[in-house]
Formats: C-alpha cells, sequence, structure tokens
C-alpha cells in the first residue's frame, strides 16, 4: 500500500524540532586566529560595530543555524525559515511563487542585486515497500559526484515531513554477513540501491509516521567544528553564501546605502538556476553578484585564504568591470581575494548576457560530499567585502 | 535447523509486549520510555571506545552500576562486578564488550593530516567524505575522511574498492603537524563517527556501537535488576575490552578465571533487511532476544539451548534462536572447559553508523540475563 500524496493546507511549519537534531558537540577550534586574520579584522574594523571575534563567532553560528536544516531544491522552506530567524528585524522579505526570499534597501539607480541559493541536493520519497521502507528519487538537474549515492548509504538521514522532522537510517549491508564473499560495496551504488528506515514495518507505518510521497530527503546534519575557525558538515555549499549575506544585512547601515541594494535567497538553483531566472525578471539590477561555491576541480583555492571570485574573460560572460571594482576594493581594504573557476550552469545562467554579473563566495573543501568544509574567516572577510561594495558611490 | 530462527512467542508474552508496546509508543518524536533499556543504550553509545581506548565507557558503566556493587578492573582493562555467594555450587560469568570498530591515528604528517588505521571489520566507504571526531587529550576535535581524489570524476565508480586501508586520511582542519598537535592530537588517539544514538518510529533505535553497548545495557539492566542476597550461584560481571580487534579482553578472563558457563551478551548479526538474503540469519527485529546458537566462533550444546528457551519460557520473555556468523567473546572459554553461551538481540548493518535494533529486544534480553542470572 501506499500513500497518497495529498494537499496540506496549512502553511508550512518550518524546520520543526530540526535544530535538536544537530551534534552537539564541543568547539575545539576557539584558538588564536592566525596573525593574517588579525590583520584582516583590525583593517576592516572601521566599517564593522562588532568586534572581530564577535564577528567570526556570528558566522560560525550563522553557518551552523543553516546547514542544521535539510533544504532540497523546490523544499526549501527550513532553509528559509532559518534565514528569517537570523535576519535583522528590519529586514521585511518578499517571498515570490517559487520561494525566493528578498529584501530592498535604498531606492532607484543603480540597482546592485546579490543572491545565495537555500537548496541543496537530496532526495524525496518515490514509493514505500510493504515492509515499510522508503525509497527514494535524487532531485537535482546539475551533476553531482557518482558517489553521491555511496555517500548516502549506511547514514542517518532525515525526512523533512509536513508535521516536522523524522529521523531515519539508509540500509546497508552487514559486514559479517558479507565476509569472503564479494563485498557488496565494491560496486557503484546507485539510488535504486537506497532503503530508508524510519522504525516502520508496514506502509500503514509510515502513513502513520507522517511521511508521504514527495517528501524530501537529506542527510543527517553532523556539523563538527574543525582546527582554526573552519567547521565541516552537509550543504555548507551554499549556507556559508547565505550566511555572509545574513552577516552583511545585520552589519549593514540602510542609510549609507548608495542606489538600491536587493539581497537575495534563492530556490532550486540545482534545477539549472530556475529561481535566479524568476529573480531576473523580477529585481532590477545593474550589478549582480552571485554568491556561491565555485567549480571544484578548478583553480586550486583553499579555506582561510580570503574569498573566492570568477575570472572574467573567458567564454562565461561574467563582468570585468565588477571584478575590477572588488578587485580594487579588496586591495584597498587589505582584504585577500582568491581567483577562482566558475561554470556557467548555476544561478549566474539567469543573469549572463542580460546584466552585468560575477560568481564570488567562499572556499570549500571536499564539496559535493556530506563533509564539505569552510572557514569562518572568510565568510567575515566576504561580507565585509559585499558590504563594501553595497556602500561604495558608483 | 537450516538457518531460519523460530520465534517462541507464549500468549502471554504477547500480551505482556502489547501492552508495554502501547498506542502511545510509537511516534519517534517521543521521549523515552520511563525505565525503558533505551535510556541507558543511549549513554553508552553515545561515549566513544575504540578498541584499546575503552576508558570512556568503562568509566560510564561504572556510573551507571548499581549503589552495593563493587567493580573491580584487571590487568587487561576487563571491569568486572563479582556477586552471590563466594562457596556457590557453581559461578556463571556473563561478558559484554565495550570496545567498537572505528580508526586510530598512526601518524601526523607534515601537512597536518592524520594517518590512521582501521580497527575491527567495517566497510570503509562508509567513512568515505564523512565527518568524524577525533577524540584528542584537550577535548573532540572534528575532521573530515577525504573522499578518494577523484570523487567527482564518472571514473571514480570505476575503481570503488580503491578506497580504505592506507588510502584513509582525517583532515582536520590544521596547515601542518605544529598546529595539529597544539589540538592535543597525538598516535594513537581514536577516531569515530560523531556519536548520537537515535530513536527511530516505533520502538527502533539507532547508532554506532549498538555492538556492543546494547550488551553492556543487558548486562546493567540484570546488575540493577537483582537482589545480591538471594542469589544462589556466585555471578561474575564483565565489561570487557578489544573483542572487535580478536576476543582479546576475554581471552585474559578465560586464562584466570574457570567459570562454570560463560554467557557472552553480544550482536545477532540479522538478514532481517531488505538487502540481505532472508535464508540464513533471520532473526526478526523486535520478536525478542535471540539465542545464538551458532555462529563462526562456536557452536553450542544444543542441552544449554533448550535449558534457555525454556527458562524464557517461564519467565515469559518471547525469544528467537538461530545462527549468524562473527565470533563472541565466550568462544576463548571451551578450550579452558568452560561450556560457551551466546545470547543477543538482532541488529541489522552491523558495523555501520546505523545500526538498527528494536527497545522491546532489549528489555527482553535485559530481562532474560537477570532470569539466567537468578534461576539458572
Amino acid at each position: 500500500m501506499i500513500p497518497r500524496p495529498s494537499i496540506d493546507p496549512r502553511p508550512s511549519t518550518g524546520a520543526a524540532g530540526e535544530g535538536e537534531l544537530v551534534a552537539r558537540l564541543g568547539c575545539p577550534e576557539r584558538r588564536r586566529p592566525s596573525a593574517f586574520v588579525f590583520i584582516v579584522l583590525a583593517t576592516s574594523l572601521s566599517v564593522w560595530t562588532r568586534s572581530g571575534a564577535d564577528q567570526l563567532e556570528e558566522a560560525r553560528t550563522l553557518v551552523r543555524a543553516l546547514a542544521s536544516v535539510g533544504g532540497v531544491a523546490g523544499r526549501e522552506g527550513p532553509v528559509r525559515a532559518a534565514i528569517r530567524r537570523a535576519a535583522p528585524s528590519w529586514a521585511s522579505f518578499q517571498e515570490d511563487n517559487l520561494g525566493n526570499l528578498t529584501v530592498s534597501v535604498g531606492s532607484g539607480k543603480p540597482g546592485l542585486l546579490l543572491l545565495a541559493h537555500m537548496d541543496e541536493p537530496g532526495y524525496v520519497v518515490t514509493g514505500v515497500t510493504d515492509q515499510g521502507y522508503l525509497k527514494l528519487q535524487r532531485l537535482t538537474r546539475l551533476s553531482l559526484s557518482p558517489l553521491f549515492d555511496q555517500f548516502h548509504m549506511g547514514q542517518p538521514l532525515l525526512i523533512q515531513g509536513r508535521r516536522g522532522t523524522i529521523p531515519a537510517v539508509s540500509v546497508v549491508y552487514s559486514t559479517h554477513l558479507w565476509r569472503g564473499n564479494a563485498a557488496p560495496l565494491n560496486r557503484p551504488v546507485v539510488d535504486e540501491d537506497l532503503f530508508v528506515d524510519i522504525g516502520a514495518r508496514s506502509a500503514a507505518d509510515v502513513e502513520a509516521a507522517g511521511v508521504v510521497l514527495l517528501d524530501p530527503v537529506v542527510i543527517a546534519r553532523r556539523i563538527v567544528d574543525l582546527a582554526g575557525g573552519k567547521l565541516a558538515g552537509p550543504a555548507m555549499d551554499d549556507r556559508a553564501g547565505c550566511a555572509a549575506l545574513l552577516l552583511l544585512l545585520q552589519e549593514l547601515e540602510p542609510a549609507k546605502i548608495h542606489g538600491t541594494l536587493t539581497v537575495a535567497f534563492s530556490a532550486q538553483q540545482l534545477m539549472g538556476g530556475r529561481g535566479a531566472g524568476r529573480l531576473a525578471n523580477r529585481v532590477e539590477a545593474d550589478d549582480v553578484l552571485v554568491v556561491d561555491a565555485p567549480l571544484p576541480g578548478g583553480a586550486r583555492t583553499a579555506p582561510g585564504k580570503g574569498p573566492v571570485v570568477a575570472v572574467p574573460g573567458g567564454t562565461e560572460g561574467f563582468s570585468q568591470e565588477i571584478y575590477n571594482r572588488l578587485a580594487e576594493r579588496a586591495a584597498r581594504t587589505r582584504l585577500p581575494l582568491q581567483n577562482a573557476t566558475y561554470g556557467t550552469a548555476g544561478d549566474q545562467s539567469a543573469f549572463v548576457g542580460k546584466t552585468r554579473v560575477l560568481p564570488i563566495g567562499v572556499p570549500i573543501l571536499y564539496t559535493g560530499t556530506p563533509a564539505e568544509v569552510v572557514d569562518a574567516h572568510d565568510i567575515v572577510a566576504l561580507a565585509t567585502l559585499l558590504k563594501s561594495i553595497a556602500e561604495e558611490d558608483r | 535447523m537450516t538457518g531460519r530462527a523460530r520465534t517462541v512467542l507464549l500468549s502471554l508474552a504477547s500480551i505482556t509486549a502489547a501492552v508495554l508496546a502501547g498506542a502511545g509508543d510509537i511516534r519517534a518524536a517521543r521521549p523515552g520510555r520511563e525505565g525503558g533499556s533505551f535510556g541507558i543504550l543511549e549513554a553508552l553509545i553515545n561515549t566513544p571506545g575504540v578498541s584499546t581506548r575503552e576508558q570512556g565507557v568503562r568509566d560510564r558503566i561504572r556510573s551507571l552500576l548499581p549503589a552495593w556493587a563493587r567493580p573491580a578492573v584487571d590487568a587487561k582493562g576487563n571491569l568486572l562486578v563479582t556477586v552471590g555467594p563466594e562457596r556457590a555450587a557453581k559461578t556463571l560469568l556473563f561478558i559484554a564488550h565495550m570496545d567498537e570498530t572505528g580508526y586510530l591515528v598512526t601518524a601526523i604528517r607534515e601537512d597536518g593530516g592524520l594517518d590512521v588505521k582501521a580497527v575491527g571489520g567495517f566497510f570503509e566507504t562508509l567513512y568515505e567524505g564523512q565527518v568524524v571526531l577525533v577524540h584528542a587529550a584537550k577535548g573532540d576535535v572534528g575532521g573530515v575522511v577525504p573522499p578518494r581524489p577523484n570523487y567527482l570524476d564518472p571514473s571514480a565508480v570505476e575503481t570503488p574498492a580503491a578506497f580504505g586501508k592506507e588510502a584513509v586520511r582525517v583532515d582536520v582542519g590544521a596547515s601542518s603537524r605544529a598546529v595539529a598537535e597544539s589540538l592535543g592530537i597525538a598516535p594513537g588517539d581514536p577516531v569515530t563517527v560523531p556519536k548520537a544514538f537515535q530513536r527511530l518510529y516505533g520502538s527502533f533505535g539507532s547508532g554506532r556501537a549498538v555492538d556492543d553497548r546494547a550488551g553492556c545495557t543487558a548486562l546493567l539492566v540484570a546488575l540493577r535488576g537483582i537482589d545480591p542476597k538471594t542469589l544462589r550461584h556466585k555471578l561474575i560481571f564483565a565489561f570487557s575490552v578489544e573483542e572487535e580487534t580478536g576476543l582479546d579482553g576475554a581471552q585474559a578472563m578465560a586464562e584466570t578465571l574457570r567459570p562454570d558457563l560463560a554467557i557472552a551478551v553480544d550482536t545477532f548479526v540479522s538478514s532481517d533487511s531488505p538487502l540481505e538474503r532472508p535464508a540464513f540469519a533471520h532473526a526478526i527485529l523486535g520478536k525478542g532476544p535471540v539465542v545464538r546458537a551458532i555462529d563462526s566462533s562456536n557452536i553450542t550444546d544444543p542441552a544449554l539451548v533448550d535449558r534457555v528457551l525454556n527458562l524464557a519460557r517461564q519467565a515469559g520473555i518471547p525469544v528467537q534462536y538461530g545462527l549468524t556468523r562473527g565470533g563472541n567473546d565466550g568462544s576463548v572459554f571451551p578450550e579452558f572447559g568452560t561450556p560457551d553461551l551466546a545470547l543477543s538481540w538482532p541488529t541489522v548493518h552491523s558495523h555501520s553508523p546505523v545500526e538498527v535494533i528494536n527497545e522491546r529486544d532489549l528489555d527482553g534480553l535485559g530481562a532474560l540475563v537477570r532470569a539466567i542470572a537468578e534461576r539458572w
């Protein structure tokens, strides 16, 4: 028996209960930041109201809050709720029918749009077996690691049900039962191999637990603190970008904005920038900065060494003018910048050829795994740079 | 018996189980059932204890012992609680192991990366691209097990066996050996996934090291339930070290203790999973504890199996029996003349981060251990 999908007339309750599922771990990284960080922070203190250490702590808190909820493409509700909770009280968000969140400050021209995507790759429930196991389908159009399904096998998962989050595990072979035989994991794992166990042993149990078809499924939110202000966990791409934009909003002095600044959190980036496509038609902007993770496997960048920026001049159509302005600003404020490789897929695809656009972000290690690594220093530096750009007289 | 475990179900026991399960007992998000064995299991599972580094688990178990218990630690590190008349006709030894599979740091590289070695047997790909914790002297440090270098290329799946053994490292974000050392990391430090027991729907729960913290839980449940003054036999409850690396803790006990019966309380690796074949090791989760009559290390005297089944019947405990793979701590005793009896609960996904157990099975196992302790 398979429960039929039904329309729930109630408004989304967001990420009910998900916060409790984040591993409460120690903070061994609360150590002295490197000397370079002191220089960076000392030079940028004049434009910030908070101390550098407070900003780092706030950046870490924001990343944790945003990465500790799931946001499969098209089902970004929990991330939206987390963003609303973390935003300053003056921020009055608009939400369009694709789920993009925007907040605008100032008026008139020039228009600057900063956007970061809320969604992450994941699954939706596509079936329920008679024994009560869930079957899944991956939900993304952009390419993923061929090991994506393996990363989810034998791991704790979360179902974002309509009545709250339901913990689950994905079934894996027992090592004892396969010793001496061809090891079953020595072959590619595909999503059809995944069976999800919520503790139900019949389709009726599944229904009673509140799981229905199309409910989104993500890996459990295990976020750990690494050395020197780094964090590792799922969906740092692009919650780190969202965190930088929230940090910017928290520190922004609206009166200083020249023209109109729009900060946007986009939906369905992984479906080919569908949310950004909507924004491109909704928001009038002369300049667009897409805050996202660079392509892995491109130019070598490292967490902790500053924000990353796309290099114009190729066939991608990225703006040299914005790049020059950023580089000049970064040099003047002594913020480090790393050149990175960005493709044309993703949110930038909605703007290339229509308006000046440049991708920017923070470097991420192990992109596409459930253990993406980011550095809070880079997030603070990126927010500092974006604030500087938003307040400059163009 | 060809392998399919038979379920011994008694009407009275079924009714009891149904009452215990209760209608309100089925939400995953529900608070823990008062007095249920998962309360103890959760505390034990959330404490890391990779083989040879069982100190934390030993301390946790000590804190959960009844007030009358006088625990002793032998030279190997096994924790023993002895109770009952000193001149009893029989001595029964119950053993559950404290250690778990995982990694140990073997060296810190110049670039700050950690070399590690696997402890015990498991699919190492379960750690690939996942977060871990290094349990260092100054506290836990988060880390990542980097995926195979070509993990983004289609070629990554062509050689899946390439990941494992020497290819496994841990990245804690340290840029040099000095930085890693400044965090307190040293060779020998254990590495585990972040340990967080998770209750699931119904009476199920999941976590890393259900094997064998559930066995430890059953022994603790029994210890907390018995009245030392009424015992007929001398009982030794042993919490052993280094089972996963070759039954070394039990071996040390076998060489010094001469009990009349060694009862190992450990996982029954079950095929009750859509990925396994039901023809073998098919004990059903939720249908009660399992008498592990035959495994890779031991064949129990059928008379002993029957005796346990009878005792369970008298005590109203639903129980299963069957055979599976894997060894047990009791198997080192027969060569010294002591028979080995293995008691279990059924678990799936053995040695993975998500071993699954049913609380009713663990409650039943605790009751069965107690019944044997009091009535054997």
